[in-house]
């Protein structure tokens, strides 16, 4: 077991009032294994990433209770330089939009050497070599001019590639994709699913690969966990989750996802999402299902499990 | 016709870096189609196939740098804002990012009425407020939110005011430039019917602009993809995957995941 989280609980704090983002959480990804969590905005999937990367902001987000286990180890209250050896190294994190994240002044050379310099005590020249070696496996060409280039003359799916680079050269073992392609075209998008696959199956790595879009998880990810107000609803084998949905949300979700050939009216969910600062008694989905009974205004559910691996938390789950 | 374009051209100069050399894009490269009054048209391309360039230009927002926009039978493509104010009236562009393009410093009211209190003469406030209501409650929103702020909402009802905000004038065209992009699923499904709901109230002609070649097949009866400038296939709607010809709508398709069941 590469990571593994137990009864997590996150919080935030909000004109002095404080609520869960991420609820009793629990999660497991095995070793060269893709998990797909799949929620829509809002849902504290980012928060979850956040919590596993120490990257929450003082005094606004806090782990409240449980473990993260990276390898074993508990990576909840670490100390800084503890976590440094862990983040970064062992775990990188690609964001959505790798503009934000990269140094708007400083080559792209310099920032992955940088990287690598501090993690493999490696000396710059040495660094920039590992570089343009990475850059050139994740298909780009002319890598040795590029690392020369500022990240604003560089496209999106190659920022992105810079951002795997990182991964790479670290040689890390879980990588958490944070909608890493979602501000990329369909064709881009394809490549760099391409290239996190491969890494996968040549190189062992796990990858925890957050996402809103369903049916883009689905292409990949060997089990896929559906987040509704900070907890997880649904999970289980990508395949068995889809084919044979359980949890009404989760129901609702690929309904949604049915697009005919001629314009007529999109499946959609009664309702809105609460707000995690207000959730409401019992399920936090009764309002919007359909099944709902009094049980579900009163009790948040138990997770049931349906075969092998495949888990629902919802009162009415037909088996 | 409601809407003709000839050979239209835009060129952009992009300045160079540090290492490289500007160069002109030609964004627009001599496109020319005509649309039919209530036609649903989708426009579907990769980021800088300049789908968006070529909605800005029909809706006069960017000037051509050559070619002809023939309106309602009459070449507008000279004409100025001051003298045309009927043209702005009919057509109306909602935008991709809801969170960008409405005022955060206005209240709703004012956001969806601006247009009106613009455009008519002597419209007073009584009269204004009655509209903004109404088309409030067409849209879907809460009308007691009239004096809320942009921030108070979500994403999917931001942008359910700038739809709001473009059909309060009674256009005949409106160009929607991404505007589900950016939304969950369960929204987009929201405002994909709302669209539906208000071209048959409203028989409106919309110019569906998108990235999703999926989506777009569905609400439109004819889809243009769009490649560096050039307009490279027209698809009628139905079974585009039998259909495309083209190597790169192909490939597009190709490209898009479907969800994969046992």
């Amino acid at each position: 077991m590469l990571l593994q989280i137990n009864n997590l609980s996150v919080s935030f704090v909000k004109e002095d009032r404080e609520f869960n983002v991420v609820e009793n959480l629990n999660m497991e990804v095995n070793k060269s294994e893709i998990i797909g969590l799949v929620g829509e905005s809002g849902c504290g999937k980012t928060s979850l990433a956040f919590s596993i990367m120490s990257l929450l902001k003082k005094g606004e987000g806090k782990i409240r209770s449980g473990e993260i286990l990276f390898n074993g180890k508990n990576l909840v209250n670490l100390d800084e330089s503890a976590l440094s050896q862990i983040r970064g190294n062992k775990i990188s994190y690609i964001f959505q939009e790798p503009f934000l994240y990269l140094n708007p002044v400083m080559t792209i050379g310099r920032q992955l050497a940088e990287t690598l310099m501090l993690h493999k005590k490696y000396s710059y020249k040495q660094a920039l070599k590992v570089s343009i070696q990475m850059l050139q496996t994740l298909g780009i060409l002319d890598a040795e001019e590029k690392v020369n280039l500022y990240p604003f003359e560089l496209s999106g799916g190659q920022l992105q590639r810079v951002m795997i680079a990182m991964a790479l050269g670290c040689e890390s073992e879980l990588i958490i994709a944070d909608e890493p392609t979602t501000a990329l075209d369909v064709s881009t998008q394809k490549q760099i699913l391409d290239i996190l696959l491969s890494l996968k199956k040549e190189r062992g790595m796990s990858i925890l690969f957050i996402s809103h879009d369903l049916p883009l998880v689905s292409q990949f990810a060997d089990r896929i966990a559906i987040m509704y107000c900070g907890r997880i609803v649904e999970s289980g084998k990508t395949e068995t989750v889809l084919s044979y949905p359980k949890h009404p949300y989760t129901k609702a979700l690929l309904h949604s996802l049915e697009l005919k050939s001629t314009w007529e009216y999109i499946p959609t969910i009664k309702g809105e999402i609460p707000n995690l600062s207000n959730k409401p008694e019992g399920c936090y989905f009764n309002s919007r299902c359909d099944k709902a009974s009094e049980i579900c205004f009163k009790n948040y559910p138990d997770k049931v499990m349906i075969k092998d691996e495949h888990f629902a938390t919802c009162h009415h789950v037909d088996h | 016709m409601l809407l003709e374009v000839k050979n239209l051209k835009k060129t952009f100069f992009i300045q160079g870096g540090s290492k490289s050399k500007g160069k002109e894009v030609h964004a627009l490269d001599d496109v020319s189609f005509s649309i039919k009054k209530g036609e649903t048209i989708g426009v579907v391309g990769e980021s800088g196939s300049g789908k968006t360039t070529l909605g800005k230009v029909i809706a006069k927002l960017l000037p051509p740098e050559s070619g002809k926009i023939i309106w309602k039978e009459k070449d507008i493509t000279d004409i100025s804002e001051k003298k045309n104010l009927s043209f702005r009236k009919e057509m109306q562009v909602i935008f991709q990012d809801p969170f960008s393009s409405l005022n955060p410093r206005w209240k709703v009211g004012s956001i969806i009425g601006e247009g009106l209190k613009n455009l008519t003469l002597n419209i007073n406030k009584d009269s204004l407020e009655h509209e903004v209501l109404n088309v409030m409650k067409l849209v879907g929103l809460d009308q007691k939110m009239i004096n809320s702020y942009p921030h108070e909402f979500s994403g999917g009802q931001r942008q359910r005011i700038a739809i709001a905000r473009a059909i309060l004038l009674k256009p005949e065209f409106i160009i929607c430039d991404e505007i589900v992009s950016a939304l969950d699923v369960s929204i987009r499904g929201l405002i994909i019917n709302l669209l539906k709901d208000l071209k048959d109230k409203l028989s409106l002609t919309y110019f569906f602009i998108s990235h999703d070649i999926k989506l777009t097949n569905m609400i439109s009866d004819r889809i243009f993809i769009m490649k560096s400038g050039k307009i490279v296939e027209i698809l009628e709607n139905g079974d585009i995957e039998r259909t495309a010809c083209n190597p790169y709508t192909r490939s597009l398709l190709e490209a898009v995941p479907t969800l994969q069941k046992v």
